[in-house]
């Protein structure tokens, strides 16, 4: 189910929405407060050996990035080469459609009734889940936290913890009603993980097709690296007779020296473990006395926007590990959740990704604006992208399209405030007092600013005034 | 697919089109990329490549002792010893079995338990998908073990397939000292592009499953093992 | 040393009592103090906005302002916003190349050079301020903001000088250093999520420091927006800059405290 909530709503509307929302604030706190404190305390494990400490290797991670990112094509090749040797397939999808179109075909031919997914970003991003649904195929997300919110209906609010949002007796009462868990069922998160277990359990070994996603490839021998803790990932390349990945092609390393820095960082970054439960290495499809594997492997390399970011002023969000450091310590994104953001990615990086890649909806480009720029997020970022650069960039893109008012109303004030005497002239407090109290009802600014907060008295004397004067 | 056979070894196909493909990202790089004025990015990578991850609890002159906390630390048991697997220990999995059955690779590290874990009564399968479903112990061995981060590596052409670690609720996994390594980087970077050919499937195994899904508490055992015991066996 | 004080538009027409302290603290350490009058403003809003032309249109004259007060032989501009410190010294390079002027840029990369924001410039000159005592105790929160922070790494000088004054008490306090949701046109275009910030480091401060007398910074922005938001809500703050509070503690100024609260 697509639960992108960009047309129709505004930025505010849903930030307004969710801000009113007690409950939400109160899940979102708590679980981004114990990500945030998990990631200092796992960082702080780490050093490059020169006592640069965990920031030593943010620098460096930000020149693998870079370095993979300036020769992406030629890696690719080389990626896709191997994979093919392998004896895996290869799908060049420049578009969401392309790779929609693909995995369906692939679906379709082996027949598959049941398709069971582990969580990835990259297959909501390009809507798979309803048109594997509109070929006739079951899809069930194994993830725990992503199957609440399938059955719910909802998209993820967090890129790593889907559920976020929902606490135990939310969730209890979604098992209830959605897929008949008993009424009695306790709400102890060890209950409810048993039973989501048993359930799935049966998913995993009915299912036809496996499909997930990638947190690293590796160009050097054609491997994608899948990054669990629950097993989930695993389970869903071993036991389904064919596997696809949908890959964003930015997501590669050159070589295994390259990857093993980004899963140092990648584990310790989103949770704080050292490293997460499962960091499986999957490099072709099942080999000779294998009992189990996939019998088919087939790598889906997805562009839907990516390209034309490449060597332009957003070049660097390509870097993006999807490690979820930047909603953790993100203040407008603890006080709203992932759904305000409207589209598949929130936080920081989604206010930088949403208007890039869902450049379609006309409503996409004022995410930018979700944000305080106050920089917790290139602190965080184990790749250290500059979002708040970035998210200025795209203001900058959105103000080019401004409506004529508010292109009108800049204009008027730069003209006098960048002039002393009118800047002087308009700031007196005779003057002020005259266009501040009209302004204040009837100006949208002034009222929205006046909605939960006093709007601030001038003083009677400026400080130039004061300093003309004599201090 | 592909005039592959059900290992689906061979050579893959290709769809799409790789040439148009690529276009586009090649015409965005042919500029050059413009470097962040305000956070510039740091330079390339010099001459000694890309650093290795120091770990601070890492005792470099006690790899076991590390690894044993590791393991503990990820929620998982070890047991360090010397020779082999004690009996109590076996004894103890086999109560706890409660006449269920167990699977086991063919991995010689798990062979050999196999074969106590039988003469103590358990029932002992041969490792197949249908066995590791119906097992409430699954027996392997490692391809490697990790000191600073208290991993096991299974390796899925050593193992005969990935499913025996995975089904069952209790994994239990026999690595030999020898097969102790410092850090993650010296068996990925080592292993991926040391000349050999990675198995179709690696997995750097830390603690036993989890999820932090519901209000982002630990809870065990999410789909794969809920307890992971590792023998790390010393001499 | 001669410095050239960046006033600030919010602080020479919402807090002109910010600058008086400021000029007040400098020239006790030291510093001969020049203002000139034809600043505007660093042209922030319009920058965070997206609007770049409008924002360069306003830098470039108090650019052309503190120029000339560097060029008269002023050491350092002086900024008591760490925000507008951050406009200067990391953003109106950017700004001005973004616009095309390369000219500007390269005046502006000087002047950003010799920016100081308040504190760090008080705090490198702390050997030469007298002995600081207030007159009555006081129990200090400090907030810090985030451009500050993060931005120009200034993190611990408004700590250290508040600490060293006699009579001071600086407490801690969880969440001294998340935003507080001001932002800019932030406030505005999404004020219920900017409020909700507003409210939650106010929740902190009244569980994390309760004996406090006064929430402290180096923003007077930052402090108008939690001010005006406390008092909305109907328990007053109060909330004074930094360079007020070792204003009062100035040798010979003990009766003079309070005169610049707000808020309250």
């Amino acid at each position: 189910m697509s639960g992108h909530r960009l047309a129709g709503t505004t930025l505010r509307s849903r930030t307004a929405a969710a801000v009113a929302d007690e409950r939400l604030r109160a899940n979102v706190a708590r679980a981004v407060d114990r990500f945030a404190s998990h990631r200092l305390r796992g960082l702080a494990e780490l050093d490059d050996g020169h006592g640069g400490g965990p920031d030593a290797l943010r620098r460096a991670a930000r020149a693998v990035k870079a370095d993979v990112l300036a020769r992406l094509p030629e890696l690719l090749e080389r990626f896709a080469d191997r994979v093919l040797d392998l004896g895996g397939h290869v799908c060049w999808a420049p578009t969401a459609a392309d790779a929609r179109r693909y995995v369906v075909d692939v679906v379709r031919s082996t027949g598959a009734r049941r398709v069971a997914k582990s969580k990835s970003m990259a297959t909501e991003e390009i809507d798979l889940n309803p048109a594997l649904e509109a070929a006739g195929a079951e899809v069930v997300e194994t993830d725990l936290g992503e199957w609440i919110v399938q059955l719910a209906g909802e998209a993820p609010s967090h890129i790593i913890a889907p559920a976020l949002h929902k606490d135990r007796h939310q969730i209890r009462d979604l098992f209830v009603d959605a897929v008949a868990a008993p009424a009695d069922l306790p709400t102890e998160p060890a209950e409810l993980v048993a039973f989501a277990r048993r359930r799935l359990r049966d998913v995993f070994l009915g299912a036809d097709v496996g499909v997930t996603g990638a947190n690293v490839a590796v160009a050097s021998t054609g491997s994608i690296v899948l990054v669990t803790n629950e097993g989930n990932g695993r389970l869903v390349t071993a036991l389904p007779r064919v596997h696809v990945v949908v890959l964003g092609m930015e997501r590669l390393a050159a070589d295994w020296d390259q990857a093993e820095l980004l899963l140092a960082l990648l584990a310790r970054s989103a949770t704080g473990q050292r490293l997460s439960s499962y960091t499986s290495v999957v490099t072709g499809p099942r080999g000779p006395g294998e009992v189990d594997g996939p019998e088919e492997l087939h790598v889906v390399i997805l562009d839907n926007g990516r390209s034309e970011l490449l060597g332009g002023e957003h070049h660097e969000m390509l870097a993006c590990i999807r490690c979820g450091a930047c909603l953790n310590v993100c203040p407008v994104y603890r006080q709203t959740g992932g759904h305000a953001y409207g589209w598949v990615y929130p936080g920081p990086m989604g206010a930088v990704l949403t208007p890039l890649l869902a450049a379609g909806h006309p409503e996409a480009a004022e995410v930018a604006d979700a944000s305080t720029l106050c920089g917790a997020c290139m602190d965080a970022c184990p790749v250290q992208i500059p979002l708040q650069d970035l998210l200025l960039s795209l203001r900058r893109t959105k103000a080019e399209r401004a409506g004529r008012a508010e292109r009108a109303a800049w204009r008027t004030w730069s003209a006098a405030w960048s002039d002393p005497r009118r800047y002087a002239a308009t700031t007196r407090a005779a003057t002020w007092g005259r266009w501040a109290a009209p302004v204040a009802r009837h100006l949208p600014v002034a009222r929205r600013w006046a909605s939960g907060r006093t709007v601030p008295r001038p003083a009677g004397e400026r400080f130039r005034d004061r300093w003309r004067r004599g201090l | 697919m592909g005039g592959t056979d059900r290992t689906g070894r061979g050579h893959g196909r290709e769809a799409g089109d790789r040439a148009a493909f690529l276009a586009p990202a090649r015409r965005g790089l042919a500029g050059g990329i413009p470097a962040n004025p305000v956070h510039p990015p740091p330079g390339p990578l010099g001459g000694a490549g890309v650093p290795r991850p120091r770990y601070r609890n890492l005792d470099p002159d006690d790899l076991v002792g590390t690894f044993a906390r590791s393991v503990a630390e990820a929620d998982g048991t070890c047991h360090v010893v010397e020779g082999d697997v004690p009996d109590d220990l076996l004894d103890r999995l086999v109560d706890e079995l409660g006449g269920r059955k167990v699977v086991a690779t063919a991995e010689p590290e798990a062979a050999g338990v196999a074969r106590r874990l039988a003469a103590r009564g358990a029932t002992v399968e041969p490792f197949t998908v249908e066995a590791a479903a119906r097992a409430a112990l699954g027996v392997t061995g490692a391809a490697a073990a990790v000191a600073a981060t208290g991993s096991i590596v299974l390796d899925s052409r050593r193992a005969g397939g990935r499913t025996a670690s995975l089904l069952p609720p209790v994994h239990l996994c026999v690595v030999r000292a020898t097969a102790l390594h410092p850090t993650p980087a010296d068996v990925l970077r080592r292993l991926g592009d040391g000349g050999g050919t990675l198995p179709p499937s690696l997995v750097v195994v830390t603690g036993p499953s989890r999820t932090g899904d519901i209000e982002q508490l630990l809870t065990l055992g999410a789909h794969g093992p809920t307890a992971l015991h590792v023998v790390l066996v010393v001499g | 040393m001669r410095v050239s004080l960046l006033i600030t538009c919010v602080a020479d027409v919402l807090a002109p009592e910010v600058g008086t302290a400021a000029v007040r603290v400098l020239r006790a350490a030291g510093c001969e103090v020049t203002c000139n009058l034809d600043q505007t403003c660093c042209g922030q809003p319009a920058w965070n906005a997206g609007f770049a032309e409008d924002a360069a249109r306003v830098a470039r004259t108090t650019l052309a302002a503190l120029e000339a007060d560097l060029d008269a032989g002023a050491e350092a501009v002086v900024v008591p916003a760490g925000s507008c410190a951050t406009m200067v010294r990391v953003f109106w390079p950017e700004l001005f190349e973004v616009v095309g002027d390369h000219d500007a840029a390269a005046r502006a990369r000087r002047v950003g050079e010799r920016t100081r924001e308040l504190s760090e410039l008080i705090d490198a000159r702390a050997g030469a301020l007298p002995p600081l005592r207030l007159a009555r105790p006081l129990r200090v929160a400090l907030h810090a903001s985030c451009h500050m922070l993060r931005e120009l790494r200034v993190a611990e000088p408004p700590g250290r000088l508040a600490a060293a004054v006699e009579g001071c008490e600086v407490l801690d306090w969880d969440g001294a250093d998340r935003c507080c949701g001001f932002g800019g046109t932030f406030g505005v275009k999404l004020p219920e999520a900017s409020v909700a910030m507003a409210d939650e480091k106010l929740r902190a401060l009244a569980e994390g420091a309760p004996e406090a007398d006064v929430l402290v910074g180096c923003d007077t922005s930052c402090l108008v927006h939690l001010a005006a938001r406390a008092e909305a809500t109907g328990r007053p703050l109060v909330v004074r800059h930094l360079a007020e509070v070792l204003a009062d503690a100035l040798p010979g100024d003990g009766e003079r405290s309070g005169g610049g609260e707000r808020g309250s």
